[in-house]
């Protein structure tokens, strides 16, 4: 295998938002290595999302090019690009709405698989009820929770439910946005361990978006810093935290909530 | 036997909604002293904002309030809407963690905080507007006047939630009532809002009840936190101890989980379910909902109404 999983040079992205043009990326370049954990932090609006997306294919950038395992992404259509499809999983911040409500969670959890493109990409006999019971054993749901719907369940079943449909193709990246910003304190840690289990039980490569610098920390061993578009410091993540070298990672640090006195 | 007179004076406040009663807040009690800040943490659902808004006069139709909210010694709860809608904004005002929600969109903002100051103040929109510049001077905003003249959605997250400030803090409140006030913002806004309200609060010597989730948040701006679970206030003490020595189970198990810093990186987190377990939460919710503590509800509720009509 080679020393990079994923590969991005010289991203941009240009919106268009009305009469206004947003530079959300700006000459964006960076790689994956299989099996590492990058974090992505920044302030909101610091192009951290659009980054990721495009990573997993799913938005195209203005300029720029990314690869997966040696095969160029961009420029691609999208009936080629089951092969990254089943491959990089996503996870997203807010579990109230990245759920089905009108689905029972045997089929959310199941439904990567059933896509035509990534189906493709699979051994023809996948199981279905088999691979639904492992992924929620993965996850800690109980299996009974498989007939049932997303709202009948708090915030932190819900990302379960959402981890265990994005390990269900069994794919080598997990991507996560803010997969633990919308959870209350008393969920977070449960939801961080399980991710930091998963990952080193699955052997996953991982890329966590936050905004909240501790939270990177904990799960990755490389942190990116962006601001307005730009990746303004990239390095391991105790260099990044225990040593920044950007004025700007210093300020992020510098405005952690601390406990006073203690 | 003068004993010095509280600010607010909070006494077994329950709150239910609806026909089925379902309870939010069970028996709680608190005080607060001029100037004095209290932090409230506990998850969400816990209660903090129902309590929040039970002070204010704010809660839904549906709820059921019993119990006694005192103002200065004087009661609060059963008083006519008008006689709220007086204190509020004036004597006591709200921050909310959404900022948007809170401003009319149709609106430039320099008038919403000047309709809040001639609503208490019945002033000439003149001097409304010089104290209006002068309050988003105070909290932070540069170029107050431009400021004043634009409209929310031309505002950034942070200056909506200064705005949001300025309007609370324009008629000099002896209360400041801030819930989840810096939620939505980046961190470094964050800190500067909270330095910000440190000043303010300090400088207006106003009272502060502050809710939030971040326990290092409530740590920097209150000396005293309570916490709750459930519906209930399970303990209050000082910042510092509460932080270093919680008592309860459960509060322990909330600051374990919230220092991310004292685990090294990759290691598996403390959860709350580590000191408070599931099966002890089944138990004091089952002692929660028995009958005997409907029973109680309601001859507390007697008791107060009589001192609310005297
Ligand atoms: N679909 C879109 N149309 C127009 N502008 C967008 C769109 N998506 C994102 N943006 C803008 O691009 C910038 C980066 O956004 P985003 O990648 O979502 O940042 P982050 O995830 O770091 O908060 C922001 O200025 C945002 O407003
Ligand atoms: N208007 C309402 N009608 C019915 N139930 C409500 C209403 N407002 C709040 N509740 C319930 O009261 C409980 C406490 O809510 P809240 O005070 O908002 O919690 P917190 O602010 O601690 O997150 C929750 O169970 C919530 O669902
Ligand atoms: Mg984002
Ligand atoms: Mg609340």
């Amino acid at each position: 295998m080679s020393g990079e999983l994923l590969r991005a040079e010289n991203l941009t992205r240009v919106y268009a938002d009305g009469r206004r043009r947003v530079n959300a990326l700006q000459d964006v370049s960076l790689t994956v290595a299989p099996g590492q954990r990058l974090g992505i932090v920044g302030e909101s609006g610091s192009g951290k999302s659009t980054l990721i997306r495009l990573l997993a294919g799913l938005d195209r950038p203005t300029t720029g090019q990314v690869w997966f395992d040696g095969t160029e992404v961009t420029g691609r259509p999208e009936r080629e690009l089951g092969f990254l499809r089943a491959a990089v999983q996503l996870v997203f911040q807010d579990p109230w709405s990245s759920l089905n409500p009108r689905m029972r969670v045997a089929d959310i959890i199941t439904e990567p698989l059933r896509s035509k493109l990534v189906r493709r990409q699979l051994p023809a006999d996948v199981d279905h009820r088999a691979r639904l019971a492992e992924v929620m054993a993965e996850v800690d749901l109980p299996p009974e929770f498989a007939d049932r719907y997303p709202h009948e369940f708090s915030g932190g079943q819900r990302q379960r439910i959402a981890i265990a449909r994005a390990l269900a193709p069994r794919p080598d990246v997990l991507i996560a946005d803010e997969p633990v910003s919308a959870l209350d304190v008393s969920v977070r840690a449960q939801v961080m361990n399980l991710l930091n289990d998963l990952v080193a039980s699955r052997g996953l490569t991982l890329i966590v978006v936050s905004h909240d610098l501790m939270v990177v920390r904990h799960l990755c061993d490389t942190i990116a810093v962006m601001q307005s578009g730009r990746i303004v410091e990239h390095g391991s993540a105790e260099q990044v935290y225990d040593d920044p070298r950007t004025g700007y990672t210093k300020t992020l640090l510098a405005a952690i909530p601390r406990f006073a006195g203690g | 036997m003068i004993t010095p007179r509280s600010l607010l004076e909070v006494t077994d406040l329950t709150v239910e909604f609806g026909r089925r009663r379902t309870r939010a807040v069970n028996a709680v009690s608190f005080g607060l002293e001029p100037g004095e800040r209290l932090g409230i943490i506990g998850e969400s659902g816990s209660g903090k904002t129902v309590t929040a808004l039970a002070v204010m006069g704010l809660l839904a139709e549906n709820a059921h309030v019993t119990g006694s909210i005192r103002w200065r010694g004087e009661e609060l709860l059963g008083r006519p809407e008008r006689e709220l809608a007086r204190l509020r904004g004036n004597a006591m005002s709200m921050v909310f963690q959404e900022p948007m929600t809170a401003l009319d969109p149709t609106m430039r903002v320099g008038r919403q905080v000047a309709e809040a100051f001639v609503l208490h103040r019945g002033d000439a929109t003149g001097s409304a507007r010089a104290r209006t510049v002068e309050m988003l001077d105070a909290v932070g905003l540069p170029d107050a006047e431009r400021i004043a003249d634009a409209f929310p959605h031309q505002l950034s997250g942070g200056q909506r939630q200064r705005v949001i400030l300025a309007m609370a803090l324009v008629n000099g409140p002896d209360l400041v009532i801030c819930d989840e006030p810096t939620t939505a913002l980046d961190v470094t806004v964050q800190a500067k809002v909270l330095e910000l309200l440190d000043e303010v609060l300090t400088a207006e010597q106003a009272a502060c009840l502050f809710i939030s989730h971040d326990l290092a948040v409530v740590s920097q701006v209150s000396r005293q936190v309570m916490v709750m679970l459930d519906g209930e206030v399970v303990e209050r003490a000082p910042a510092d101890r509460l932080f270093s020595a919680p008592g309860h189970p459960y509060t322990q198990g909330l600051v374990a989980t919230a220092r991310l810093d004292l685990v090294p990186p990759g290691e598996r987190l403390p959860t709350v379910e580590d000191y408070y377990t599931q099966e002890s939460r089944a138990e004091s919710q089952a002692r929660l909902s028995s009958p005997e503590a409907d029973a109680g509800v309601g001859e507390r509720n007697e008791e107060h109404g009589q001192v609310g009509r005297s």
